[in-house]
């Protein structure tokens, strides 16, 4: 780009630069039910996060009698062990974010680069893909987690990586409808008359571009892996026990329903709850015109 | 129901590609059966035979089930036995897969064809709403499938229980009573499953039918048969309700397809000696043979669901009959 160039051609490269330029202007402001919702999760993973400092007991100490009804000391009660159900509850909800978040943030990468990679090279690469892509899908999500929970070993990372699995084919979907979409568009033309290279353009041009639609599939991804997750500790292959999952305390809560009401419904408070504000969010970015809902109107 | 008509070589043709289709995922189901086979952790042979089996014993069952082959003549043989229907032994109960899934599989497709029709009840009643966007009704469903999607289904399982079991004591907490025996019993001990299960499909199907009819309602041929002079029911009902059944068929497919799996949970929660529970302890107890029929019945389920998807569509879709579009 050091060359002199005529004016005329001058010219031309600014418009290029330009709608380069304007390709990224797209990002909208979060709209206030959107900040609210965030705003809400910040502050459930705050409070989660320093929950060491401040829970009143440790999250397997027990602290009370078994079974025990909600009360001053036990806001929950207490479960059949006399632990603390309202801390318990508190790790729980820090392990369901931290799956949908690490479930979000690397399904994500994942997924979205092999759908980028798949719908903007085409061909073979893209029909290999997309066959793999569609025949995961097939399956019902929990017996592909489940079966890699048998296959791997019961572990605290063996769920995060199922939710992984099976949300990068999401995720691929997705990028690649998106990408078929903005790869005809003029300022990807406009990229690749320049000279830049595929990557260039996938990372540079088509990523931000498709990011709005990605973001929403991300909260989708959150709240089904948060199910997920809950599931497979209800069914006994998630978390190990003495590491709190609110799955896994419904599973035990499920043997004492008729001595311990406040033990079955707290907990599932907590998987409803995150579960919610995730749909919600993803919905109210669909509605603000980032979705592939909204574009389809 | 419809009066039929298309091209009859059109329609083979369509209906042979997808039966096709249909067997290519079962081959492919069947290389991952085989695969997770070989992937669980430990010795099949060793845990087939037991603990306490001396080392001839596991050589014997190795060549009985013919696992010190190389990998592609177990594939075929396994294959081979599949076609003699056998499934192979459970490690666990010493009975065979064949008799565990004709056991099971009556108990769990009577609970989703229950749930099923639970789910459409609600979902008809709901979607009606979707006719006229705004309305209570609209809002009611919209609100409906973001709480319904967001309520784990084994939690609502268990606020079911605790409410109409524990606390009211009006229906069983769990437990299976044969509907075709006990007609009373029977559906006394479905009623809390298929609901939880029903509700859970609803919210989904929910979703989908208010917004397919949302799209169609706003469609020309919607317009033109209002400009007409035809009354809204008749406009919905003749013109409107079958492009909108389109997308909403196909949802309903994959939710029965996929409930082999959804009903894992339901099926805990409710202790329901379904398909759903024995593939759960197949899988913490790594019955090989269970979990590898298990894994080809679901595939089977999704490719079956499949093909009468596409057998809805030739009679919602002219366009298929008569090859034109699509």
């Amino acid at each position: 780009m050091t060359m002199p160039l005529a004016p005329e051609c001058r010219n031309t490269v600014s418009t290029v630069k330009d709608l380069i330029a304007r390709s990224r202007e797209r990002h909208r402001p979060a709209s206030s039910s959107q900040r609210a919702i965030i705003g809400a999760l910040v502050v459930l993973a705050l409070v989660s996060v320093t929950a060491s400092l401040w829970a009143p007991y440790a999250a397997s100490s027990q602290s009370g009698q078994s079974l025990a009804g909600p009360s001053w000391a036990h806001p929950f009660g207490t479960d059949e062990l006399g632990e603390d159900i309202f801390v318990r509850f508190i790790y729980g909800i820090r392990l369901s974010l931290l799956v949908a978040a690490s479930t979000a943030v690397v399904a994500g990468a994942i997924g979205s680069a092999i759908g980028m990679a798949a719908g903007y090279v085409g061909g073979v690469l893209d029909s290999a893909m997309m066959r793999a892509v569609d025949f995961m899908l097939a399956f019902p999500t929990l017996v592909i987690a489940m079966t890699i929970v048998a296959i791997v070993g019961p572990s605290t990372a063996t769920p995060v990586l199922a939710t992984i699995v099976v949300s990068v084919p999401l995720f691929a979907r997705v990028a690649r409808a998106s990408t078929l979409v903005e790869r005809q568009k003029e300022y990807v033309l406009a990229a690749r008359a320049l000279g830049a290279s595929s990557g260039r353009i996938m990372a540079r041009q088509i990523l931000p571009a498709i990011m709005p639609v990605l973001r929403v599939q991300a909260a989708i991804a959150g709240a089904l892996a948060v199910q997920l997750e809950a599931s497979l500790s209800f069914l006994g292959m998630g978390v190990r026990p003495p590491t709190p999952s609110l799955g896994a305390m419904l599973n035990t809560a499920r043997q004492y329903l008729s001595q311990s009401w406040s033990y079955g419904v707290f907990p599932g408070l907590g998987l409803f709850g995150i579960i919610m504000l995730l749909i919600m969010l993803a919905n109210s970015m669909a509605d603000n015109g980032d979705g592939p809902v909204a574009r389809k109107r | 129901m419809v009066p039929w008509r298309g091209n009859v070589r059109t329609v083979t043709r369509y209906l042979m590609s997808r039966i096709a289709g249909g067997v290519g995922t079962l081959a492919g189901g069947s290389v991952v059966a085989f695969v997770v086979f070989h992937l669980l952790p430990g010795n099949p042979a060793e845990i087939i035979a037991g603990t306490h089996a001396s080392a001839a014993q596991v050589a014997a069952i190795q060549r009985e089930f013919a696992l010190n082959q190389s990998l592609i003549a177990e594939f075929v043989g396994w294959w081979e036995h599949v076609l003699h229907g056998n499934l192979g032994v459970s490690v666990v109960s010493n009975v065979l897969v064949t008799h565990l899934l004709a056991q099971t599989l009556p108990v769990t497709l009577t609970l989703v064809g229950v749930s099923t029709v639970v789910a459409l009840v609600f979902t008809f009643v709901l979607s009606l709403g979707g006719l006229r966007k705004g309305s209570l009704l609209d809002r009611i469903a919209l609100g409906w499938s973001v709480v319904g999607l967001s309520i784990p289904t084994f939690w609502l399982g268990i606020l079911a229980i605790l409410l109409f079991a524990v606390h009211w004591g009006w229906l069983p907490a769990g437990g299976y009573v044969s509907p075709y025996s006990y007609p009373v019993a029977g559906l006394k001990s479905l009623a809390l499953p298929a609901i939880t299960f029903g509700i859970y499909m609803s919210a989904i199907f929910t979703q989908f039918l208010r917004r397919s009819f949302l799209d169609v309602m706003r469609e020309d041929f919607v317009r033109t048969a209002r400009a007409r002079g035809l009354r809204e029911w008749q406009v919905v009902a003749r013109h409107a309700s079958k492009p909108a059944m389109i997308p909403f068929v196909t949802v309903v497919g994959i939710a029965v397809s996929t409930s082999l799996g959804f009903a894992m949970v339901v099926e805990t929660v409710f202790a329901y000696p379904g398909f759903g529970s024995l593939f759960v302890q197949a899988i913490t107890a790594r019955d090989y043979y269970v979990v590898q029929a298990g894994i080809m019945v679901i595939v089977a389920a999704v490719v079956v669901a499949n093909i009468l998807v596409d057998v809805a569509y030739l009679f919602l879709d002219p366009r298929i009959r008569y090859g034109r579009g699509t």
